[in-house]
């Protein structure tokens, strides 16, 4: 089953064509590497699919619906989660606060004004539960400025996790990560990839080899390449535009 | 840049401050003193000066929703006092002379008034949004001075009644004695307080702390922002009504005065003075700036030239507030003994 | 109605635009360039008017008028920077709202130290001699002074145009308006372009506030109310934008004198009304493009 599918989708910006005719479409469970040079339009691409940015032109299919143009929040709630390049958390409330908050949202219980926090057992347990996942269930009582940050970077992710989306978006999940945390975040997205769909981009390509089921080649806005890992090794159309430039 | 909320955080060790001031001990054992406290001082000054205490507390606390808990800071807050207070004197007057028709009239006449301001004021952000809510406010200071077949304008309502309570038809209690209003204000405020805490610890609120934090990360759960802070905005000025509600029939007689924008001033200092990370931070800065009132008007009537002053020194110096700035030599005090 | 009182009231409108002019470009540049919405701002108009008032109880000679003109001002200028470097500058690396709340302590600050130096009763002062005629319109004398304010106002904003793009110090501003940390990277003295822009603001208050001062009464509570006036100036001109401002400023002028002869105390509902539908159909302002 499709889950996702963009058809010709395009973003000009002035002169700038960062994005065009872009036709992508994910197989339901399957791990997709979105990889290219710095500048060949990644970020864009998660914008319009997310629905931070409009479109200029093309379309963006949702489970076989047309969510072109709804907006960010709604299209979290029709399960599109995303993971931000920049550290995107709640910085003064605890690791666990953090993840209960995207529960609740998840679970639409955020309208609630008089029951306590406390009496949401069940969130509670799946906040934690989430946070197990990622990693930080020790942590859970700390205050955010207690973690590092290969931590935040999972707490993040977590946040995402907590919304239950069946599409997942991560923009460089292992950036400014450390030998280690790098190698626990790789093996935090294949758990994650058993129960969603995800779509990533990345500069390392050894995580991108090792994880990606399919990789799309992003250069100058446009798809130039797809294919399995083994088949974009040994593409020269890519070796040329992108890997030649860097060996 | 910084947050707002930063403040708190420099100074360390939120969890010391939370139990000590939160904690449930020292909340019961200050409600426990305010019950005590009339009889053990018969003097009348003094029970005058606790019962505005109180309900200036609950209009400080209504508005830290805004400053503390949702990021909003709101310089046009005296309104909403103002607002309850002109609409339970009027309810009281015209309509139906009971107490309790007068707080519902407060607190629904702010409610109100606060939607049909907030859906404008919460499209702004920052200090946009605090301009804008002082902006409404002295329109509102406006309209109290100029109407004068309502408002009695310049000089205001006066012999505001404290109707008798009738208690499940049973038997009346009086309110209109300084001892019997001193009770029947705690007893209210305590309850606004209680019910205020809950909304803050609920679902709700923690989502107005996250929106506090990270407003787009919010969006990104997939809530609509623009209506949590203005159902926070709402709930902020029923609270802040239900205090005017109370304090026209504690003075007897209300002004414009009660909304101009310096008493705003007042309560947003109350509050930052106190303490905007903490539940009952800002009924500490009410205290402590009533007192300090009471003690200035004695020697000078520049009392603004006081209030600004300490606003300034504040900001330069304290910015978590009193109970910040307490906490922070008690963690100080702590890390010395457990080394 | 006939044409004469229309146009005189307008006349009147214009005379009030320019001094809200006066004090929107002023808070306009404090928003652009340093960010932060100074709340005293008012303070320095009220102050203006009263300076204004003392030079007027000493004479000088019949020259008190324009002695003021050129010396309040610059008094006041002084004063800013004061201000800005003791109280303003230690907060710049924290929240704005900071700024805003000590601005607002300030403000209460100023109120309460004209009471203390001037005293509670409500101050005049003489239109100057070289004003005090009036020109026919009709059958109505709109007053000389009005008209000196109308030819003040656009003598100022072409000077301040003149400032901010004809001289070095005006592309300063305007570069820090884009982008302060670059330019504090390129080696200009940030503080120093802040002080002065603070100042400026300071002494385009003073000079609206001493404009104002023979034609109303000199009252504490007069700052507030220009400084709530000309921030819906600037909002619903588009904030950060100069030229909004003067735009808004010359609309709210015309509906302030015309609300007057419908709602004489609440000619406020009026402009009220204008801002709730500007923040309806474009939240930004008229002719707003920053994200606020």
């Amino acid at each position: 089953m499709t889950i996702l599918e963009t058809r010709k989708l395009s973003r000009r910006f002035g002169a700038l064509n960062a994005v065009s005719d872009v036709s992508l479409s994910l197989e339901a469970g399957e791990v997709r590497a979105i990889i290219g040079p710095n500048g060949a339009g990644k970020t864009t691409l998660f914008n319009l699919i997310t629905g931070k940015l409009a479109p200029t032109g093309g379309k963006v299919i949702f489970e076989g619906a047309d969510v072109t143009g709804v907006p960010a929040h709604a299209l979290v709630r029709r399960g599109i989660g995303r993971s931000f390049q920049i550290t995107n958390i709640f910085p003064r409330l605890s690791v666990f606060e953090n993840i209960l908050v995207g529960v609740l949202a998840g679970r639409g219980k955020t309208t609630n004004l008089f029951a306590s926090l406390l009496s949401f057992e069940t969130e509670a347990a799946e906040a934690r539960e989430i946070l197990d996942r990622v990693e930080l269930g020790a942590k859970a009582g700390l205050p955010v400025s207690a973690l590092s940050h290969g931590e935040r970077r999972n707490l993040e992710l977590g946040l995402t996790l907590a919304l239950n989306p069946r599409l997942i978006l991560l923009d460089e999940p292992t950036a400014g990560m450390s030998v280690e945390e790098t190698a626990s975040t790789v093996a935090l997205i294949r758990r994650v990839a058993q129960s969603a769909t995800v779509l990533f981009t990345e500069h390392d390509m050894g995580i991108v080899f090792s994880i990606a089921d399919n990789i799309s080649v992003l250069h100058q806005g446009s798809i130039i390449a797809e294919g399995t890992p083994e088949e974009i090794k040994g593409n020269r159309t890519v070796q040329v535009a992108y890997l030649g430039e860097e060996a | 840049m910084k947050k707002l909320s930063d403040a708190a955080v420099s100074y360390g060790s939120r969890p010391i401050a939370t139990s000590l001031v939160n904690g449930k001990t020292l909340t019961l054992a200050g409600f426990a003193a305010a019950i005590a406290y009339p009889l053990l001082d018969g003097n009348l000054y003094n029970l005058q000066l606790f019962t505005e205490i109180i309900i200036i507390s609950l209009l400080a606390l209504s508005l830290n929703i805004l400053i503390g808990y949702t990021g909003l800071v709101s310089l046009g807050h005296a309104a909403f006092l103002g607002i309850g207070a002109y609409a339970s004197t009027l309810a009281m007057q015209h309509v139906y002379p009971s107490i309790w028709a007068g707080l519902t009239a407060s607190v629904l006449s702010a409610g109100i008034v606060a939607l049909a301001i907030g859906v404008f004021c919460i499209r702004l952000s920052g200090l946009y949004f605090a301009m804008i809510t002082l902006a409404f406010s002295q329109a509102f200071y406006t309209i109290a001075f100029y109407w004068d077949s309502v408002t009695g304008g310049d000089d205001g309502l006066i012999g505001i009644p404290r109707p008798d309570i009738s208690l499940f038809g049973l038997t009346e209690i009086s309110i209109d004695g300084f001892v019997g209003y001193y009770y029947f204000t705690l007893v209210i405020v305590a309850l606004a307080a209680y019910l205020m805490w809950r909304i803050l610890n609920s679902p709700f609120g923690a989502i107005l702390k996250a929106i506090r934090e990270n407003p787009e990360r919010v969006e990104f759960l997939g809530l609509p922002v623009y209506r949590y802070k203005l159902a926070a905005f709402i709930i902020s000025a029923a609270f802040g009504g239900l205090a005017g509600g109370l304090f026209a029939p504690f003075q007897g007689f209300i002004s414009p005065e009660l909304l101009y924008w310096t008493k705003s001033g007042e309560t947003v200092l109350m509050t930052i003075l106190g303490g905007i990370h903490s539940f009952l931070g800002p009924a500490v800065g009410a205290t402590v700036l009533i007192f300090l009132r009471d003690t200035v008007l004695n020697y000078t009537e520049y009392w603004k030239i006081i209030v600004g002053s300490i606003l300034i020194l504040c900001v330069l110096f304290a910015p978590g507030g009193i109970v910040g700035f307490i906490t922070a030599r008690l963690s100080e005090i702590f890390k010395g003994a457990s080394k | 109605m006939d044409i004469a009182f229309v146009a005189a009231q307008f006349l009147n409108g214009l005379a009030i635009a320019m001094i809200l002019i006066l004090i929107a470009s002023g808070l306009t540049l404090l928003l652009g360039v340093l960010g932060i919405l100074n709340f005293a701002h008012g303070g320095f108009y009220m102050l203006g008017a009263f300076m204004m008032f003392s030079l007027g109880q000493w004479g000088l000679g019949g020259m008190w008028f324009w002695v003021g003109l050129i010396t309040i001002p610059l008094a006041l200028a002084l004063v800013a920077a004061v201000v800005e470097i003791c109280l303003l500058r230690p907060l710049y690396h924290r929240e704005r709202l900071y700024t805003l709340l000590l601005t607002f302590g300030l403000a209460m600050v100023f109120d309460d130290l004209a009471l203390l130096i001037w005293g509670r009763d409500f101050k005049t002062v003489p239109v100057p001699e070289l004003l005090s005629g009036a020109v026919s319109i009709g059958n109505y004398g709109f007053p000389l002074h009005f008209i000196f304010i109308i030819v003040v106002g656009p003598v100022v904003c072409a000077l301040l145009w003149y400032l901010l793009y004809r001289t070095p110090f005006g592309k300063l501003i305007r570069a820090a308006s884009t982008d302060t940390e670059m330019l504090g990277a390129l080696g200009v003295n940030v503080n120093l372009v802040f002080t002065g822009v603070f100042a400026l603001s300071a002494a385009l208050a003073g000079l609206a506030g001493l404009l104002v001062a023979p034609i109303r009464s000199i009252v504490p509570g007069m700052g507030l109310e220009i400084f709530i006036e000309s921030f819906i100036v600037v909002v619903i001109g588009g904030m950060g934008s100069l030229g909004g401002a003067i735009i808004g400023a010359l609309l709210i002028g015309q509906i302030k004198a015309f609300g007057i002869l419908a709602l004489p105390n609440f000619a406020m509902i009026f402009i009220y009304l204008v801002l709730l539908a500007v923040l309806i159909v474009k939240p930004r302002g008229l002719f707003g493009e920053k994200t606020v």
